[in-house]
């Protein structure tokens, strides 16, 4: 039973596959790119670990306020228009708390409390922006304003007194978005050198980066070399939250006398965001899992790739099915795809740094010749052709199709039937919905015949390109067990001079 | 009726590939980049069951190591640890106290060892990090392996890479052939690194390598070269050189510590990943899914006559 030809076919199958899934591949990449899903995702994990946990609004919470005492000063004392508006508000009870605080003192919660209520005031209230009382801002004044009629009233506002007030509002994930390390790793538009339109956040940080970011915002930036001692000050200068509760969690038992502290602590918040974006990834790749079915099913049927008609005409032609696994040994014996990771020092068992060897990477394109193939194994030209005839009717009534299933000579048929061959299997277009009364008929004949085969195809597919690649190395390995006599012996070995 | 040949092919292609499906080792990307350029690791290990005694002395498996199965804080995942030249008189005292150590947590060294060699069955993983439960045998699945031992409950034994008396390795060809043709899928993100690998196993192969250079300090000590894998004098079995470890202070180490480029050496190895190639292949293609022929090194356990 486990005869060449059924090996063949399992072949040909696999590289039919290992195309489509490039296929998926590709757009499931196009997509992830457009949907920008991995910055997303990335800044999920990143607002999760350097946030509290959101409570759904764009309410200012203590965490909120980078700089309590500031802030109640300015609300206090403050000469400018926004400032003046929002004490002008004040309830009689806060307004007695906040004009109470001595500037250099450290805020009560219950003073913090009393500004966060005041302010959140102001995040609700619709009527807030004027150009004259929010003079620095980081959004154009139609776009405030387009926010404000959609209803998009909190987010605005809120926005609005961060970019009022930046260095007394705001959270420590803005600031780590908006650190220069973080920004220069935003893809660079190649034509124009600024950043890709819409990009407005990596989708991959190193965990290095992270820590020495997140350590240069707690520091606020300090010049010249730093030490242990001052990044603890910046953690504990923090204000209370869980940020700063696990930041010091993790500098517990660090000896700042000894030399290395301050790595040791850099080594610390490396490990606390990689244990992070373990989870990150799991949601991410688990997310992406569904798309990539969607995007099989959808390929499947756009391609009208149906594994048992497949296997069927790679069963039945020999021709075909030679050709086909003439292009899959040609694929499998291939550069190796993606990356080539041999050394390229004989003498240096350890590179410092990795050489990027895109010039000997398998790309993963489908070459015109394989997308010729893959053309005469799908594709809807029958079905189209089925289509045709069943439009094309008879003065009687009787469609083409009809005509050909029951071999009538008739003049009437013939007419029909040479008016359905001049259509051929072309696209039928608006007619799929114009003709409403034979286009169920005609789904009904062809959902049930392909249904088993799409299904069998859509599974295979969404296993992924990787995965058929190695099947196909599999297959034909197994099959260079027999391999025919012309084919060249495969060996490792070979003669050093 | 004709279209049955074609289902069974179709049924054929979906089913096949799920049952010889690939496993997977997640690996924290700290660990590999610690790693990736030492020869050794060392952890404590939870003992849960030693091989009653060790294996006998033949070809194939038959290799005379004594197996441990148990878990390592360092590792963190299930772990098979080996002593080489188990039988032998200089290990025998050590052999029959680990066997009666069931259960006990003991200090232990030796070469890391990752090798799809007794991976989780149908297509499973494994992840660096989470819980090891106790196994109840001593070949649990595992990826893992402290291979050979170097130091077991603070006793050294490192002259346990030797020569493996009376036992006949896999020949270069047989076993580099099957190297040369596994492949790894792999997949990194920030943190951690997949590995999608197939069964291994040639676990000793017996080879002549000529050093392509002066061989480096390892991060802990040992040796790293580069070298040509050779059958016999003059017939290669890689398509290009490979990484080989040294482990310090054996034999093998110091036979080659001043060897130079071009010389040779007969010696009995065991394959692991090249961690070092793997982080060296992410690094190119950071966040992507990508095929590439499984990066694997020799552990030298003896320089052979």
């Amino acid at each position: 039973m486990f005869n060449s030809t059924v090996l063949d076919v399992a072949i040909g199958l696999a590289f039919l596959y290992l195309l489509l899934g490039l296929m998926c591949t590709t757009v499931n990449e196009w997509i992830a790119g457009v949907m920008k899903l991995r910055a997303k995702n990335l800044e999920l994990g990143i607002r999760r670990l350097l946030t509290a946990p959101s409570d759904g609004t764009q309410l200012i919470r203590p965490v909120d306020l980078k700089n309590a005492g500031k802030l109640l000063v300015e609300l206090a004392t403050g000469t400018g228009e926004l400032t003046a508006f929002i004490r002008s508000q004040f309830d009689d009870a806060n307004k007695a708390l906040i004009t109470s605080y001595v500037a250099g003192e450290t805020p009560t919660p219950a003073m913090v409390t009393a500004v966060c209520a005041e302010l959140n005031k102001q995040v609700q209230n619709k009527d807030l922006f004027t150009e004259s009382r929010f003079p620095q801002r980081s959004m154009a004044v139609d776009q405030i304003k387009k926010q404000l009629q959609t209803g998009q009233v909190a987010a605005t506002n809120r926005k609005l007194l961060e970019d009022a007030y930046p260095d007394m509002i705001g959270t420590l994930t803005d600031d780590f978005y908006g650190h220069p390390l973080i920004k220069s790793l935003i893809p660079i538009n190649d034509v124009k050198g600024s950043a890709a339109p819409g990009q407005a956040h990596p989708s991959y940080v190193p965990a290095r980066t992270f820590a020495l970011a997140v350590m240069d915002i707690v520091i606020k930036g300090q010049q010249g070399p730093t030490d242990f001692k001052t990044l603890l000050r910046g953690i504990q200068a923090m204000p209370d939250s869980d940020v700063k509760l696990s930041l010091l969690a993790l500098m517990q038992n660090i000896d700042a006398e000894v030399p290395g502290a301050l790595a040791t602590a850099q080594a610390r918040i490396e490990g606390w965001f990689n244990d992070a974006m373990d989870r990150v990834s799991g949601a991410y790749k688990r997310r992406t899992q569904v798309l990539t079915v969607i995007v099989a099913v959808l390929i499947t049927i756009a391609s009208n790739a149906d594994t048992v008609q497949i296997a069927n005409k790679l069963f039945i032609s020999p021709a075909l099915r030679d050709t086909v696994v003439a292009a899959a040994r040609e694929r499998a014996a291939g550069p190796k795809p993606l990356s080539d990771i041999e050394y390229t020092d004989p003498t240096d068992p350890k590179p410092s740094l990795p050489v990027d060897a895109a010039g000997s990477r398998d790309t993963g394109e489908i070459t015109s010749k394989q997308r010729e193939l893959l053309g005469q194994f799908s594709g809807w030209a029958n079905e189209f052709r089925v289509f045709n005839q069943m439009v094309n009717k008879t003065t009687a009534g009787e469609s083409a199709y009809d005509c050909v299933a029951g071999r009538s000579t008739t003049p009437e048929c013939a007419a029909a039937l040479k008016k359905a061959d001049m259509a051929g299997d072309s696209f039928p277009g608006l007619q799929l919905v114009t003709q409403y009364t034979v286009t169920p008929v005609w789904l009904w004949y062809v959902v049930p015949m392909h249904l088993v085969g799409w299904l069998l195809s859509a599974i295979a597919i969404s296993l992924g390109a990787p995965f058929w690649f190695d099947t196909l190395n599999r297959f034909m390995n197994i099959r260079a067990a027999g391999k025919s006599p012309d084919e060249a012996p495969k060996g490792a070995e070979k003669k050093v001079a | 009726m004709k279209f049955l040949p074609a289902a069974g092919s179709a049924l054929l292609i979906v089913v096949l590939p799920l049952t010889a499906a690939a496993s997977t080792l997640v690996l924290k990307n700290a660990f590999i980049e610690k790693f990736k350029n030492r020869v050794t690791i060392d952890s404590s290990f939870r003992i849960d069951h030693v091989l009653p005694k060790p294996h006998p002395i033949g070809s194939g498996g038959d290799d005379g190591d004594l197996h441990m199965s148990g878990s390592g804080d360092t590792i963190g995942l299930p772990v098979v640890a080996e002593i080489v030249n188990a039988g032998a008189a200089s290990q025998l005292a050590l052999t029959q106290k680990a066997e009666g150590d069931d259960g006990k947590t003991v200090k232990l060294s030796g070469a890391w060892r990752v090798w799809f060699e007794h991976p989780p069955g149908n297509g499973g993983s494994q992840t660096q990090g989470e819980a090891v439960p106790p196994s109840d045998n001593s070949n649990p699945p595992h990826v893992f392996e402290v291979h050979p031992v170097t130091s077991f409950d603070g006793t050294s034994i490192l002259k346990s890479f030797d020569q493996i008396p009376k036992y006949m390795a896999y020949d270069a060809a047989t076993a580099f052939g099957e190297y040369e043709k596994l492949t790894a899928t792999i997949t990194a993100n920030a943190s951690a690194t997949a590995i999608d690998s197939q069964k291994a196993g040639h676990n000793y192969a017996e080879f002549i390598i000529e050093l392509g250079g002066k061989p480096a300090a390892a991060d802990d000590g040992g040796l790293l070269v580069l070298a040509q894998v050779f059958q016999d004098e003059e017939t290669t079995v890689t398509s290009a050189p490979r990484r080989m470890v040294f482990t310090a202070g054996t034999s093998a180490a110091d036979a080659v510590k001043s060897g130079k480029k071009g010389d040779r050496f007969h010696v009995l190895g065991i394959p692991r990943v090249n961690l070092e190639r793997i982080s060296f292949a992410t690094h190119q293609n950071p966040g992507k899914t990508f095929t590439v022929p499984l990066p694997y090194e020799m552990v030298i356990v003896a320089v052979l006559p």
